[in-house]
């Protein structure tokens, strides 16, 4: 095999340097099975790891980032995959500390390979990614604690960022009123057109200060943590049902028992991590094919050549990213 | 009509507080069924509502007690029939509807559980909200996942009626169960209830918890609020559970979202006032039956109906641990 092209990133006096490189296979981190990347995407994470922000990539010597790939088996010593079958692969050590989606070919465990669903494109598979799977954990979880679209309202913060856009898609496809929130005004059109039925300002979510505001919603989904998450717990109505899956405002939270103990209200973390065990995650796979499969996701996800991956991970930082950003790194991969 | 006796809440000077009355059946409020009262039980609440500590009684005057079982003595709803045996508990009873201290009742139908088989009216009362309240916490941490096989449960408030019965509930399913609890004399008492290992307050800096702490505990119940619920969530494990039940200590909660994202934390809210009927009785029926406690003659006192006010000041100087049952027409 020729070499191949590869996005690494190396620390260089503890800053992180982002380079394009050719790679041969044994560059890269051993695995059974050698896939040839379709597409990946960038998640906030990989946005992180690029500029030096956090400790979310290895250090010690150069890793290819990009923590989530769609692509095809080339050979496999695994006897679950062979060679021609399209794979998923997100999550575990993937683009932090194993070699990831940057580059032409990957080489990972068995243990992390997910078989793309019927339904699904290797396309449409890097339009959900990371962040689909976290929509659909949310969806999967709020709902087997008893939310249903009868409920009562859907709050989504974060609505125009990946997570939060393919929740607002997959929430409404499935019948739920939901109200985004979002800081970003000139969103609202897209927001709209991929199924919130109404923008809820930031000043309207923050201005009720009481521990227990007025009951609003009746679920929701917080993808940017510190002051909207307790003003979500606040405003969440009694039995009602709150996940929690990010922290792009902050990690911090000041708020009260309040809406627990008074209004009983669950709040349930989502974590797709290594921790999300293989089979939940193939049914979660399989539920994204299906009846969670957003019905808009042609205009939440937006592909970039590859050649561009890194000048738009600096929109990541600035907001102005909205839904899914798909890396097309294999040449001519079918959409 | 013959009077009664009952303990009414009213408003005085100095705001809120409890006296002696005689009251007739037709000054308890509308409902339709009448009630003997058996017994009734004290709860934390029931002594913030008659020492005025609480906000507590909405409507003055109102008798108090939050809890009761008894006989039903005349019923126009369908569902209930003179003899049969109730328990009633939360909704507004002893805050807004006149309540358990007191002969006799007057409650709606949809606010009564029939006494399941398997539990006498004493035993209903030394359960009452306290103990339904660490079996509805305990019934929504299973349905969330926790099994006796994912790991340790902490149990925060250990010695007070909810963390009690929580302690004698979980050990009983199968669960190892450590105590937290201020009280050092208290140690001999948890371990009886069943606690596989007691920790002291005293032994945790609570000033200093990172976000994520080694993890230790698959489940967690806490009856405090404030710094404690903040350091079991930083101290869960993956895919941990805490029923938030109480706010003994603090309203607060200062934590961050770490425990949630990466390790998948949920917290549940317990709140017994309003929960559904229909998980009302399957709470009570697995009282009943698979989650019976086994150590209610360790965790109960009973006391006579006319020692009712000295309990209440047990209760507010934290003095008291355990449920105290009032008897006023004791079953045979």
């Amino acid at each position: 095999m020729t070499d191949f092209k590869a996005f690494r990133v190396h620390t260089i006096d503890d800053k992180p340097v982002c380079r394009f490189e050719r790679l041969g296979l044994d560059d890269l981190d051993p695995g059974p099975v050698v896939i040839r990347t379709a597409y990946s995407a960038i998640t906030y994470k990989d946005a992180m790891a690029a500029r030096g922000i956090g400790k979310n990539v290895r250090t010690d010597r150069p890793c290819v980032t990009g923590v989530d790939l769609s692509g095809v088996v080339v050979s496999s010593e695994d006897s679950r995959f062979v060679e021609g079958q399209s794979v998923v692969v997100t999550n575990y050590k993937l683009g932090n500390d194993h070699d990831g989606g940057y580059a032409d070919y990957a080489r990972v465990p068995g243990d992390w390979i997910v078989p793309l669903p019927d339904g699904l494109s290797l396309y449409e598979a890097m339009g959900l990614g990371t962040s689909g799977l976290t929509a659909a954990l949310a969806v999967d979880r709020l709902e087997r604690a008893g939310l249903t679209p009868a409920s009562g309202p859907v709050a989504i913060t974060g609505a125009s960022g990946g997570v939060g856009s393919l929740a607002v898609d997959m929430f409404a496809n499935r019948g739920y009123e939901v109200v985004a929130i979002s800081g970003k005004r000139e969103q609202e059109a897209f927001l709209k057109r991929i199924g919130a039925s109404r923008i809820m300002s930031r000043e309207e979510l923050l201005s009720d200060r009481a521990p227990l505001a007025s009951s609003l919603f009746a679920g929701g989904l917080d993808n940017v943590g510190g002051d909207y998450l307790d003003r979500l717990m606040a405003h969440i109505k009694p039995h009602g049902k709150l996940a929690v899956a990010g922290m792009a405002v902050g990690a911090e939270i000041t708020t009260t028992v309040l809406p627990l103990v008074l209004r009983a209200i669950d709040v349930l973390g989502i974590n797709v991590s290594r921790q999300l065990k293989m089979p939940e995650r193939q049914r979660l796979w399989a539920r994204m094919a299906t009846d969670l499969k957003p019905a808009h996701l042609a205009d939440i996800s937006r592909p970039i050549p590859f050649d561009d991956l890194d000048r738009t991970m600096d929109r990541f930082f600035e907001a102005s990213t909205i839904g899914r950003v798909v890396v097309e790194v294999g040449s001519k991969a079918p959409r | 009509m013959s009077p009664f006796k009952a303990y009414l809440i009213d408003k005085a000077d100095g705001g809120p507080c409890g006296r002696w009355s005689q009251l007739t059946e037709d000054s308890l409020d509308p409902g339709s069924v009448t009630i003997r009262v058996a017994y009734s039980s004290v709860n934390y609440k029931d002594a913030l509502a008659a020492t005025g500590k609480g906000a507590i009684v909405k409507r003055f005057p109102c008798v108090g007690g939050i809890d009761l079982s008894g006989t039903v003595l005349r019923s126009e709803d369908p569902r209930f029939q003179e003899g049969d045996r109730i328990i009633a508990t939360s909704y507004d009873i002893g805050t807004g509807h006149h309540g358990g201290f007191a002969e006799m009742a007057r409650l709606p139908g949809d606010w009564l559980v029939p006494l399941p088989t398997g539990l006498s009216l004493f035993e209903a009362m030394a359960i009452g909200t306290a103990g339904y309240t660490a079996a509805l916490g305990v019934v929504r941490m299973e349905e969330n996942g926790l099994h006796p096989a994912n790991g340790r449960i902490v149990v925060s408030g250990a010695t007070g009626g909810v963390g009690s019965l929580a302690i004698d509930i979980l050990s009983g399913l199968g669960y190892a169960v450590v105590a937290l609890t201020g009280k050092e004399d208290q140690q001999r008492y948890l371990q009886d209830l069943g606690a596989a290992d007691i920790m002291l307050r005293s032994a945790l800096d609570l000033s200093h918890v990172r976000p994520l702490e080694r993890a230790l505990w698959a489940g967690g119940v806490d009856n405090l609020g404030g710094d404690v619920l903040a350091w079991m969530a930083s101290t869960m494990k993956q895919n941990g559970t805490i029923a938030s039940v109480g706010l003994a200590a603090s309203t607060a909660l200062n934590t961050t979202v770490m425990p949630l994202i990466l390790r998948g934390v949920s917290l549940l809210g317990v709140d017994s006032a309003y929960t559904a009927m229909p998980l009302r009785q399957r709470v009570w029926s697995r009282l009943a039956g698979d989650m019976r406690p086994r150590r209610l003659a360790s965790i109960t006192r009973t006391i006579e109906f006319d020692a009712l006010a000295d309990a209440f000041e047990e209760f507010v100087a934290a003095r008291a641990h355990g449920r105290v049952v009032v008897s006023i027409h004791p079953e045979a």
